[in-house]
């Protein structure tokens, strides 16, 4: 059946199914994406990471020398690194929404698994910026900034755990074939999550290793 | 299917580029061991930047009205505010 017959008005089937695309879009535009539950989490860690960062500027005031010359004292490398690898991250688990959004399984896969192992080589060059640290005399209780810095950079660390958790868990929905072009709001949400990390990240790496 | 409804592959490559760049000047700023006031702005100028690319684009909340696109924007505008403020009043 290609029509519907409404109002003696003859209305085709394909007219119906871009008008409720629209209806959808509009939706989007007017109520946002993803779902409200992610939201809520995203306000919530955003908030508790913005206290974080008041933390470390109340710090900077009162010790002023020691956050001056703390930047200096860490691996700039390590921490441009790991914003190319979260911000490539957050490429690929966008990339991965919009293969989706096309029905296109198999691309979703491979974007979902290469944010996968973004956040793993994340935790890799973590862990060993943690050691070089320490071989080189810093760790979290040889001055405040170092003790905001592991405070900061660990709660960090944990939060990109949950995020691979979170790919994980879209990564199976998407092998179980939970997701299509019509229903793909929990891998959204997944999306969003990650996209929050490397938001946060983004602050982290000027304020610790960059500013003075 | 409409094509408004997914972001083009080029789209978003662009989009990390621009971000991939824009991260290693504030890390070649870092390697210099810059420091200053002009510097903190610069600085935080390219997380205001970087942040409302990867909001409006990677997370897709260009088009978005409301509460959900204005609170993300909220926060890269005014932690790096709030922190421009502090270097500045610890600078005077």
């Amino acid at each position: 059946m290609n029509s519907i017959v409404l109002n003696n008005t003859t209305i085709d089937n394909s007219v119906l199914k871009s008008e409720a695309l629209n209806g959808a879009e509009l939706h989007r535009k007017k109520f946002g994406i993803g779902n409200f539950a992610i939201w809520l989490l995203i306000y919530l860690e955003l908030t508790e990471f913005a206290f974080f960062f008041i933390v470390f500027l109340i710090g900077q005031s009162h010790y002023p020398e020691i956050f001056y010359e703390g930047p200096t004292r860490l691996n700039t490398m390590a921490g441009m690194l790991n914003t190319l690898i979260l911000i490539s991250g957050s490429f690929f688990v966008a990339r991965a929404v919009s293969a989706i959004k096309q029905d296109d399984r198999k691309k979703t896969l491979l974007f979902l698994w290469l944010t996968f192992f973004m956040g793993a080589a994340y935790c890799a060059i973590k862990l060993w910026e943690y050691e070089w640290n320490v071989a080189s005399g810093f760790d979290s209780s040889t001055n405040y900034f170092f003790g905001v810095y592991y405070y900061l950079t660990f709660n960090h660390f944990v939060h990109v755990l949950m995020g691979m958790s979170v790919i994980l868990w879209v990564i199976a929905g998407t092998y179980l074939g939970h997701y299509s072009s019509k229903h793909y709001s929990t891998l959204e949400s997944g999306g969003l999550y990650w996209h929050m990390i490397d938001l946060v990240w983004i602050v982290i790496f000027p304020l610790l290793y960059v500013i003075r | 299917m409409s094509q408004a409804r997914f972001t083009s592959s080029k789209y978003l490559t662009l989009i990390w580029i621009i971000l991939i760049v824009l991260t290693l000047t504030t890390a070649y700023v870092g390697y210099l061991e810059l420091s200053g006031l002009y510097v903190v702005g610069f600085v935080l100028l390219t997380v205001l930047v970087k942040g409302q690319l990867i909001i409006d684009h990677f997370m897709g909340l260009r088009n978005v009205r409301g509460l959900w696109r204005h609170a993300m924007l909220g926060f890269v505008i005014i932690i790096p505010g709030i922190i421009f403020t502090g270097y500045y009043l610890s600078s005077v």
